[in-house]
C-alpha cells in the first residue's frame, strides 16, 4: 500500500540528491556527480550558462531522467515513483509556452486538472491567484494575445495552483518589470515558510536578497553550497576599486578579475578581485556577485 | 550566389536532420518497392488496357518516374509547406526581415530547399527502382538512358513545381494551414483529371505532372502493336483483372523537343509563381498586412497599479484533490473545436448535413472521409501541441500524465470525430446496419490513434498529415486495402483486423509517450 503523507505546515521535508549525473553524449555532461541535501526554505541556484541548473531542476521536477544517481524525497526514490512529488510540485520552467486559444481561467483549470486539484474552491483560488498576479482584468481574453511578462505571470500563477510543497522556479523574473520583481520576491518569501523552494536566476541580487542558501554550479558540478554569507566569505578582503587609465585597462583586466567597469571621463573606475591590489586601491565590502564571479571564473 | 547556397544548405539540413525525415525516407523505400509489383502480385501500377510492359530498365524507369511524379505531388506539398512558417514560429523570420536579402532570393532559397528535400526522396526512389531492375529485370539489356530520362523529364520538373507551389501557398494562406491543406486536397484531383482528358494530343502542355505525353506514347505503341483501340492509361495501385494481363516489350519513349520545352516551361511557371509570391510576401510583418486579424493579434499590456492585491498563500481557498480525467476531456475538446477559423465550421456543418441527405454509399465512401480529412489540423494537433506550444514541461510533470492526460486527449478526439460522423451513424442505426456503425466507430478511433502515435513518434504533425492525406485520397479512390472505416469492406474479418490495428496503435502511442516523458 502506498504511503500517503499529509504535508502540514509543521512538517519538514527533505530532498536528498545523491551522485546525480546526466550525460547528454559521450563527452558532455549536464550534471556530473552532483550531490546536495535540500530542506525547507529557499535554495538559490547560481551558475553560468551550461552549469546544469535547468537540467537539475528538470530532473527534480521528474520531466527528465538522470543517467545515474538518485533523488530521494523523504526517502522515496523519485525515479521509481515520480507521482509522489508531482502532487505537491509547483514548477515554472524557463522556456514554457501556453495554449494560445485558451483564456487564463481555462488554462489554469486545465493545469489544475493535471495537478489533480479541483472542487468548489478551485475557481475562487484561480481568481485570487489571477488578482495576485494582476491578470484578473484580462482573464477572459485568449492567452495568445498576452505580452511576454503577462505569460510569465500566468506561469507563476499555475505553479501555485495546488498549494505546492516543492516549488521550482527556473529564471522566474525574466520579463517582469521592477515592481513585479519585488512582488514576486515577497511571494517567494511567503512560500518558503513551509515549502522547499528552488530558484535559479541570472540576477545575483535577486538570489542574494531572498535565498536562505545558495548552491553555486559550474559545468555540472556543485562548487559551493551554503548560506550566502559563507559563500561571500571566499572573497572577503579581496574586493577593491581603483581608477585605471583607459590605455591601461586591457592590461589590467588581463591581470585581475574585473567584476565591474564604470566609465569616468578619460578613466575607468574598476571593481576587481585580487589577493594583492594595486597602489591606492579602495577596499570594498564583498557581495554575492563578487563571490559568484570569482568562483565561476 | 554563395549566400543563396548557404541559405539553401542550412534550410535543407534543418529539415532533413530529423527523425521524421528519416521515417519518410524509409517509407519512401517501401513505397518505391511497391511501384513495381511482382508477376504474382494482386495489383499493377501502370496499365494500358490489359497490357503491361516487361520489367526491363525502360519500363521500370518510366513506371517509377510516373509513380514518383504523382506520389511526390501528392505528399510533397505536405512535406515541404512549412519552411516559412518555421521561420516565423522560431523568430528567425524577424532576423531575416532585417537583412539585405531580397524577397525573391529568400523565397527562391525556400523553394530550392523544398526541391532538394523532394529530390532526396526521388534519389531514394531511383536507387530502389534500379535495384528492382537488377532483381526483377527480364533479361533485356539495361538501357540506362531510358531508365533515367523519365526521371529527368517527368519527375524533376514536377517536384520543382510543387516546391514553388508550397512556397506560394505559404505566402497567400500562411495563417490558414487548414485552408492550405484542404485547397491542395481538392486541387490534386483537378490535376489528375487533366491527365484523363484524352481528346487533345497537345494536352501535355497543361500537365504539370508530366505524365500525359508518356501515357499517349504507351497507348500508341500498344494500339499499333496489338491492333487495339485503347484510349486511357491507368496508373496508381490498380487491383483486380490481373489474370488477364498481357505483356508487351517497351523500349523507351521518343522524347520530342516540344515535350521537353513544355517541361522547361513548367519550370519557368514555377519561377513566375515565386516572383509573384515575392511581390506579395510581407517579410514576416503579419500584423501590418492582415487587418482583419489586427484586433485579435494586438498584444495586451497592463500597467501594474500600486494597489495590486498581494497573494497570501495561507489565505487562498484550498482546492481539493481530484484525479479524474473529465476536466481534461472538456478542455481538450474545447481546444480542438477552437482550432482554425470560426467560419470553417460552416463547411463542417455543410458536410454534417450532407451526411444526412447524400445517398448512404456516397456519404460513407466520399463525404465522411473528406469531412474527417478537412479536420486534419485538429487531429494532428492532439498529441503534438505540448511540444509545439512548449507546454510539455507542465504536462509531463503532471500527476499520472500517461494514464490521465493521454487518455483524455484520445477520448476528446474520438468524441469530435464521432460527432462529425453522427448523422451517418444515425442512418445506419435506423437501417439496423450495426456492422457499419461499428466500422465507423473503429474508423474514428483509427484516425485518433494514428495521429497520436505518429505525432509522438515523429515529434511533429507532418508525418501524420502526409499519411492521412494519402489514406484519404486512396479511400475516395475506393482502394479497398486502405479502407479504415468500412466504406468498401464490410466483412467481420476486416472489422477485426481494424480493431487489432487500433489496439496496436493505441499501445504504440502509450509506449512512445511513456518513453518521451522519461527521456526529456
Amino acid at each position: 500500500m502506498k504511503r500517503i503523507k499529509n504535508y502540514t505546515n509543521e512538517y519538514s521535508m527533505q530532498l536528498e540528491i545523491k551522485n546525480l549525473s546526466k550525460k547528454f553524449n559521450k563527452d558532455k555532461y549536464g550534471l556530473n556527480d552532483f550531490s546536495i541535501t535540500i530542506e525547507n526554505g529557499i535554495l538559490g541556484l547560481l551558475g553560468p550558462n551550461g552549469a546544469g541548473k535547468s537540467t537539475l531542476m528538470k530532473i527534480i521536477a521528474t520531466i527528465s531522467q538522470p543517467t545515474s544517481g538518485t533523488i530521494l524525497f523523504d526517502g522515496v526514490d523519485l525515479s521509481k515513483d515520480p507521482n509522489v512529488i508531482r502532487k505537491i510540485l509547483g514548477y515554472l520552467p524557463q522556456d514554457f509556452g501556453v495554449y494560445p486559444n485558451l483564456n487564463a481561467f481555462e488554462f489554469l483549470e486545465y493545469i489544475a486538472a493535471m495537478k489533480g486539484v479541483g472542487g468548489a474552491n478551485l475557481r475562487p483560488r484561480i481568481e485570487e491567484l489571477l488578482e495576485g498576479v494582476n491578470l484578473i482584468e484580462v482573464a477572459k481574453k485568449p492567452i495568445g494575445t498576452y505580452s511576454g511578462g503577462m505569460k510569465q505571470r500566468i506561469g507563476i500563477a499555475q505553479a501555485l495552483l495546488n498549494n505546492p510543497k516543492i516549488v521550482i522556479f527556473d529564471e522566474p523574473t525574466v520579463g517582469l518589470d521592477p515592481e513585479e520583481r519585488v512582488r514576486f520576491r515577497n511571494l517567494i518569501s511567503d512560500l518558503a515558510n513551509d515549502s522547499i523552494v528552488i530558484l535559479s536566476s541570472h540576477i545575483v541580487s535577486d538570489i542574494e536578497t531572498i535565498a536562505d542558501k545558495v548552491a553555486l554550479m559550474k559545468k555540472g558540478h556543485l562548487i559551493q553550497h551554503g548560506f550566502p554569507d559563507f559563500i561571500i566569505e571566499t572573497v572577503r578582503d579581496k574586493v577593491f576599486e581603483s581608477v585605471i587609465d583607459s590605455t591601461a585597462l586591457t592590461a589590467f583586466k588581463a591581470k585581475f578579475l574585473a567584476v565591474n567597469v564604470t566609465r569616468k571621463k578619460d578613466n575607468f573606475l574598476v571593481r576587481y578581485i585580487a589577493e594583492v591590489p594595486i597602489n591606492n586601491a579602495i577596499s570594498c565590502p564583498a557581495s554575492l556577485e563578487d563571490a559568484y564571479l570569482y568562483l565561476t571564473k | 550566389m554563395t549566400s543563396l547556397k548557404n541559405i539553401i544548405r542550412a534550410d535543407y539540413l534543418q529539415r532533413t536532420r530529423s527523425y521524421a525525415f528519416l521515417v519518410t525516407l524509409l517509407a519512401s523505400i517501401v513505397i518505391a518497392y511497391t511501384f513495381i509489383p511482382t508477376p504474382t502480385s494482386s495489383y499493377s501500377t501502370l496499365r494500358i488496357g490489359n497490357y503491361v510492359g516487361y520489367s526491363n530498365a525502360a519500363w521500370i524507369g518510366h513506371n517509377t518516374a510516373i509513380m514518383a511524379s504523382v506520389f511526390l505531388w501528392l505528399i510533397g506539398f505536405y512535406l515541404v509547406n512549412d519552411g516559412i512558417k518555421k521561420d516565423k514560429e522560431t523568430g528567425v523570420g524577424q532576423i531575416i526581415a532585417t537583412t539585405a536579402i531580397s524577397n525573391f532570393k529568400y523565397l527562391l532559397a525556400k523553394a530550392l530547399s523544398n526541391f532538394f528535400v523532394l529530390l532526396t526522396i526521388t534519389i531514394i526512389i531511383i536507387l530502389m527502382s534500379f535495384s528492382l531492375v537488377l532483381i526483377r529485370g527480364t533479361g533485356y539489356p539495361i538501357n540506362l538512358l531510358q531508365f533515367i530520362l523519365p526521371y529527368l523529364f517527368i519527375t524533376i520538373p514536377s517536384i520543382f513545381c510543387v516546391s514553388a507551389l508550397a512556397v506560394f501557398a505559404e505566402i497567400i494562406l500562411g495563417r490558414n494551414v487548414i485552408i492550405q491543406n484542404v485547397a491542395f486536397f481538392f486541387l490534386f484531383p483537378v490535376l489528375i483529371g487533366i491527365l484523363n482528358l484524352n481528346n487533345n494530343s497537345k494536352i501535355f502542355w497543361f500537365d504539370v505532372l508530366g505524365t500525359k505525353y508518356v501515357s499517349d506514347e504507351l497507348i500508341s505503341l500498344v494500339n499499333h502493336q496489338f491492333k487495339e483501340n485503347i484510349i486511357t492509361v491507368s496508373s496508381g495501385y490498380l487491383f483486380g483483372n490481373n489474370n488477364s494481363i498481357k505483356y508487351f516489350l517497351f523500349e523507351g519513349t521518343n522524347w520530342s523537343i516540344i515535350y521537353i520545352v513544355s517541361r522547361f516551361l513548367w519550370i519557368g511557371i514555377a519561377f513566375i509563381i515565386l516572383f509573384i509570391s515575392a511581390k506579395i510576401f510581407n517579410r514576416f510583418d503579419f500584423k501590418e498586412k492582415l487587418d482583419i486579424k489586427k484586433k485579435r493579434a494586438k498584444k495586451i499590456e497592463l500597467q501594474v497599479p500600486n494597489n495590486v492585491k498581494q497573494i497570501q498563500l495561507s489565505q487562498l481557498p484550498v482546492a481539493t484533490p481530484t484525479f479524474g480525467i473529465w476536466p481534461f476531456v472538456k478542455t481538450e475538446l474545447l481546444m480542438l473545436i477552437r482550432m482554425g477559423p470560426k467560419w470553417f465550421w460552416f463547411i463542417n456543418f455543410g458536410g454534417f448535413i450532407a451526411l444526412f441527405f447524400v445517398p448512404i454509399n456516397s456519404a460513407h465512401q466520399i463525404v465522411l472521409p473528406v469531412l474527417w480529412f478537412i479536420q486534419i489540423n485538429r487531429w494532428a494537433d492532439i498529441a503534438t501541441k505540448e511540444k509545439i506550444n512548449r507546454t510539455h514541461y507542465f504536462t509531463y510533470a503532471a500527476y499520472q500524465p500517461l494514464k490521465r492526460l493521454l487518455t483524455a486527449q484520445m477520448i476528446a478526439g474520438v468524441i469530435l470525430s464521432l460527432s462529425l460522423a453522427s448523422p451517418l451513424i444515425f442512418r445506419y442505426a435506423l437501417n439496423g446496419n450495426f456492422q457499419s456503425v461499428y466500422n465507423i466507430i473503429q474508423g474514428s478511433i483509427f484516425i485518433i490513434a494514428l495521429s497520436v502515435f505518429t505525432g509522438i513518434l515523429s515529434g511533429g504533425k507532418r508525418f501524420f498529415e502526409v499519411v492521412f492525406f494519402l489514406l484519404t485520397y486512396c479511400n475516395v479512390s475506393l482502394i479497398p486495402i486502405l479502407d479504415y472505416f468500412g466504406g468498401i469492406n464490410h466483412g467481420y474479418i476486416y472489422s477485426i483486423i481494424i480493431m487489432f490495428i487500433n489496439i496496436t496503435l493505441i499501445i504504440g502511442a502509450f509506449v512512445s509517450r511513456y518513453h518521451e516523458i522519461r527521456n526529456q
